[in-house]
């Protein structure tokens, strides 16, 4: 019999897992819907991953049938359509989606979801602005896309998941226009057109016309009612020993949240992933801006895995089309990287270091990684990880990192 | 009278006191034997990190059995002779099922000790070890949810479990059993998947049966008859042998969980899925498990318990993959009351017995007694061994049942109708017979001293909290409604407070609330030092 093209890559793309499969032969499973693979799932999908015609788009699931990658590509640095976004997304979160459930079996019909998308600037803020804010320049990269926001609640709202679905942000860089002097804040600018000329204002009123039935909000978590809870399980923080942080009433209560930022290097912890988008969620009413006061409560790698301990990502997608390099996270130490890549998936700690590992990162120089994973938010080893659609050595695309960064010394407990 | 002289009295009164200390005071209190691998009596103390062996694990079971001994003096003494005894383990998964890690099933050399046990001290014809796992058995024909093991298809019957998953006790559980009968040919022994052994009626369909009702009690699940086991119905002794670990949704695995095992999957599962859905599905209350886990055990409450505590899983009941999720205790439990016993395990786990809903349950049935003041623990000492295991996030307490409600929330509150809730939650159309725009409901907590915690709430609908005359909270969801969803830092006065809730219908939903009072480290656990009365 002879074999086509694809089918001898999908037969070559089987062989590891056979071969793995092998080494475990006495002791299998048999595939079944109560019996969960073990390994997280992780999509990673750049616009030029297409069909897998050179072998390296797309992947097998659990059930060994192929799933394509993009049906149509896109070099991967071209300025992409809003139609190859709301389809680029699709495939990542389809990609994360196996073994585990698709990301619309997460939610039900009438979950609160919260979008927390990473607003860390704003588009026409001048430094000069005296408003409290300590502005940083808007550079492509520094903040979500606002595309893939507004894809993610298509993709919900197709699948009927989501009766309130809550945008949050809690910026350290800019006040809500009510509360400065300025005449943009992060929720009202159009970013100068970067994003299809969408505001997060805009999106929501049309998202609230297009789908009357669900309630569709903005909270800006700096001035939004906020608690003062103790983290469940144990605290990271070190000068932090009572465990306690304020954070929005909204992480709280909210059913489901999705996680949205894009690839940026920090010049403090290394890289600025899922993780970091939840500093975020400490209000700027009590930890100050910059939120300084919150170091005062353990290094930025405890604070940040504590405060996602409040609520957990329940799906994470990172990248778009910039993200940062060099003294990130903003400018102007940070400069753009014009890199159309996404990376999905419903276990943070995986989904962060499938994420860092392509921006040139070694996971184990990043402490936060293994405190998440101690945390049970996923496993950051490669090897633990099913990486779906594009191979990370093929999405490999180094970060310039940041100039005065260095991999910490021990002891953090490193991987 | 002979007189006895200063040393016989202080020897008789040193040895008096140690057997107080052993086997408690008073006849009536329900007994639990409490065994840790350091316990002095053992032939062979050892430290709780020991990874112990067959023989050490006996030690302590059968210590344990005699400290836990019930009314009739002796475990064999409660068992009459050619009787029937079943041992009913969790053997939930077997080890090459993803979901299975150590600590989630019960030690194999626990199960084996009670079989020894009972084999050698009592009188029982027949003793089985019956479970139902999910998986399906070697006779089931279908091909789905099915174990195998080195190319050869296997169940609990014929696992081989290695040396290293129980030390000193491996192999096969039809190898055990067949060393058994070769060792006492006077007494039956086999093995029953629970999952296959409905009870059908003469047709040979599936018969619903009616819950028992016990001290009164009637149902408290959704619905009020149940697909059982003819060999848990009919067996005339039953053994429940859990293992302790917490659980997401009950918050303890203990004797009562221990029952879902036997829930017949054959009719419960669903295509392609061999676990209890059914269950589940059918007779959940407010998403809660406790209500059928009850009855289930109403059915043939256990006749003794011995829990494994050598190991038990942290966070949740199956593997999350956590690498502290296990823990080791190398503890074992028993006793003939299954209340008193699972509430001992819920203070093992650092939980209040009185937050387990179907503790509530089973002592409102009248298995047994739930009031730690009224349980003897003998052997090691609770308080000593109790540590507090990381809790499920999605775990909360018991929430208030006991409420006033009314239709008319400017009516005077003397006039409202008591109601008491099935569970968690508090539908104010079908507590009252008819549905109105506004309701307002009532419920008063003492508290033992001025306590601070969080008042949890799930709405539906708007609310307007009062606390003491003084408004606390209002809130509004449209969504989905979940227990704990809103976390209010709440502060009870000493004595006497009174919490109300006017609640507003929003759209089309029915106005619902459910409340709980949480403790200061907001896990879930209710506030210590109060009590929700009307």
């Amino acid at each position: 019999m002879r074999l086509s093209r694809r089918q001898l890559l999908a037969g070559g793309a089987l062989l590891p897992r056979v071969l793995r499969g092998q080494q475990n032969r006495r002791e299998e499973v048999t595939a079944s819907a109560t019996i969960r693979a073990r390994a997280p799932c992780v999509g990673v999908v750049l616009s030029s991953s297409g069909e897998g015609y050179d072998g390296s788009a797309g992947a097998l699931d659990t059930r060994g049938r192929w799933r394509p990658g993009l049906a149509s590509t896109q070099p991967n640095d071209a300025d992409l359509s809003t139609e190859f976004v709301e389809a680029w997304v699709r495939k990542a979160i389809e990609m994360a989606g196996d073994p585990y459930p698709d990301l619309f079996r997460l939610i039900a019909p009438d979950d609160w979801v919260v979008i927390k998308t990473d607003i860390s600037c704003c588009y026409g803020l001048g430094p000069s602005v005296e408003d409290g804010g300590a502005h940083q320049p808007f550079i492509p990269g520094t903040v979500t896309d606002l595309r893939l926001v507004r894809a993610v609640i298509n993709y919900l709202m197709e699948h009927k998941r989501g009766a309130r679905i809550t945008i949050v942000e809690g910026s350290q860089q800019w006040l809500p226009m009510d509360r400065s002097k300025s005449a943009v804040d992060g929720w009202t600018t159009d970013w100068g057109g970067a994003f299809d000329g969408l505001s997060y204002k805009k999106m929501v009123e049309d998202l609230s016309k297009k789908y009357p039935e669900v309630d569709f909000d903005i909270a800006d978590l700096n001035f939004a009612e906020s608690l003062e809870l103790p983290v469940l399980g144990r605290p990271l923080g070190r000068l932090n020993p009572a465990g306690r942080y304020t954070i929005a009433k909204v992480i709280a209560e909210c059913d489901k949240l999705i996680s949205i930022a894009p690839l940026k290097t920090d010049a403090r912890t290394g890289v600025a992933l899922t993780f970091s988008n939840y500093l975020g969620i400490a209000p700027g009413a009590k930890y100050g801006f910059p939120k300084s006061d919150l170091l005062k409560l353990g290094s930025l790698d405890e604070v940040m895995v504590d405060l996602h301990s409040y609520h957990p990502a329940d799906f994470s997608i990172l990248g778009g089309s910039f993200g940062v390099e060099g003294d990130g996270p903003a400018g102007p130490g940070a400069t753009p990287v014009h890199y159309n890549v996404l990376v999905a998936g419903p276990r943070p700690a995986s989904v962060d270091a499938v994420a860092a590992t392509l921006m040139g990162f070694k996971v184990e120089q990043l402490p936060y990684l293994a405190l998440a994973e101690n945390l049970g938010y996923g496993s950051p080893r490669l090897r633990d990880i099913w990486v779906r659609c594009s191979p990370v050595e093929q999405a490999f695309r180094p970060f310039r990192k940041p100039s005065n960064w260095g991999p910490p010394a021990p002891p953090w407990g490193g991987l | 009278m002979r007189r006895i002289c200063r040393r016989e009295f202080i020897i008789s009164s040193v040895q008096a006191a140690a057997a107080v200390s052993l086997f408690g005071v008073a006849q009536g209190k329900p007994r639990v034997g409490l065994v840790q691998s350091t316990h002095k009596r053992l032939t062979k103390p050892v430290s709780p990190e020991h990874p112990l062996d067959y023989e050490l694990v006996r030690d302590m079971v059968w210590r344990a059995i005699e400290y836990g001994q019930p009314r009739a003096g002796s475990l064999e003494a409660k068992i009459k002779p050619g009787s029937w005894v079943v041992i009913k383990p969790n053997i939930v998964f077997l080890k090459p099922q993803s979901s299975y890690r150590s600590g989630d099933i019960t030690d194999q050399r626990v199960t084996r000790a009670v079989l020894e046990y009972v084999a050698k001290k009592s009188k029982a014809g027949r003793i089985t070890i019956a479970e139902g796992g999910s998986y399906r058995s070697l006779s089931d024909p279908l091909n789905d949810n099915v174990v195998s093991q080195g190319g050869v298809r296997v169940d609990a019957t014929n696992y081989d479990w290695g040396a290293d998953e129980f030390p000193g006790a491996g192999g096969t559980l039809e190898a055990t059993l067949r060393e058994f009968r070769a060792a006492h040919p006077d007494k039956k022994f086999d093995y029953v998947d629970l999952s296959y052994d409905v009870v059908r009626d003469p047709s040979g369909k599936p018969l619903r049966i009616e819950v028992p009702r016990l001290n009164g009690v009637a149902a408290f699940g959704a619905r009020s008859e149940y697909y059982v086991t003819n060999t848990i119905r009919n067996c005339d002794f039953l053994i429940s042998v859990p293992v302790m670990k917490v659980h997401e949704n009950c918050g303890i695995t203990g004797c009562f969980k221990n029952y879902v095992g036997t829930g017949p999957r054959c009719v419960y599962a669903t295509p392609g899925a061999f676990w209890n859905a059914g269950l589940h599905n059918e007779y959940a209350v407010d998403t809660r498990i406790d209500p059928f886990i009850a009855d289930l055990a109403a059915f043939h409450p256990p006749d003794f318990n011995v829990v494994d505590g050598i190991r038990g899983l942290q966070y949740t009941e199956h593997s999350n993959e956590r690498p502290d999720q296990m823990l080791r205790n190398n503890l074992v439990l028993a006793g003939e009351d299954p209340v008193s016993t699972d509430a001992v395990v819920a203070r093992l786990l650092g939980f209040n017995p009185l937050d387990i809903d179907y503790l509530q349950m089973g002592a409102a049935r009248g298995l047994g007694t739930l009031d730690m003041n009224q349980i003897d623990v003998v052997g090691d000492e609770l308080d000593r061994l109790a540590r507090p295991w990381i809790k499920p996030r999605a775990w909360y307490a018991r929430c208030n049942r006991d409420w006033v409600v009314t239709g008319e929330p400017q009516s005077d509150v003397t006039t409202w109708k008591r109601h008491t809730s099935p569970g968690d939650t508090l539908y104010f159309a079908k507590a009252l017979g008819s549905s109105a725009p506004a309701f307002a409901a009532a419920a008063k907590v003492r508290a033992d001293g001025s306590r601070k915690g969080f008042l949890w709430l799930g709405l539906t609908g708007k609310v307007t909290v009062t606390l003491n005359g003084a408004n606390f909270l209002e809130q509004r969801n449209t969504t989905r409604h979940r227990v704990g969803q809103i976390q209010a830092p709440i502060e009870l006065r000493p004595g006497e407070n009174q919490l109300l809730f006017r609640v507003e219908t929003v759209g089309e939903r029915p106005a619902q609330l459910s409340a709980v009072l949480i403790g200061p480290s907001n896990s879930g656990d209710s506030l210590d030092g109060t009590r929700w009365t009307t």
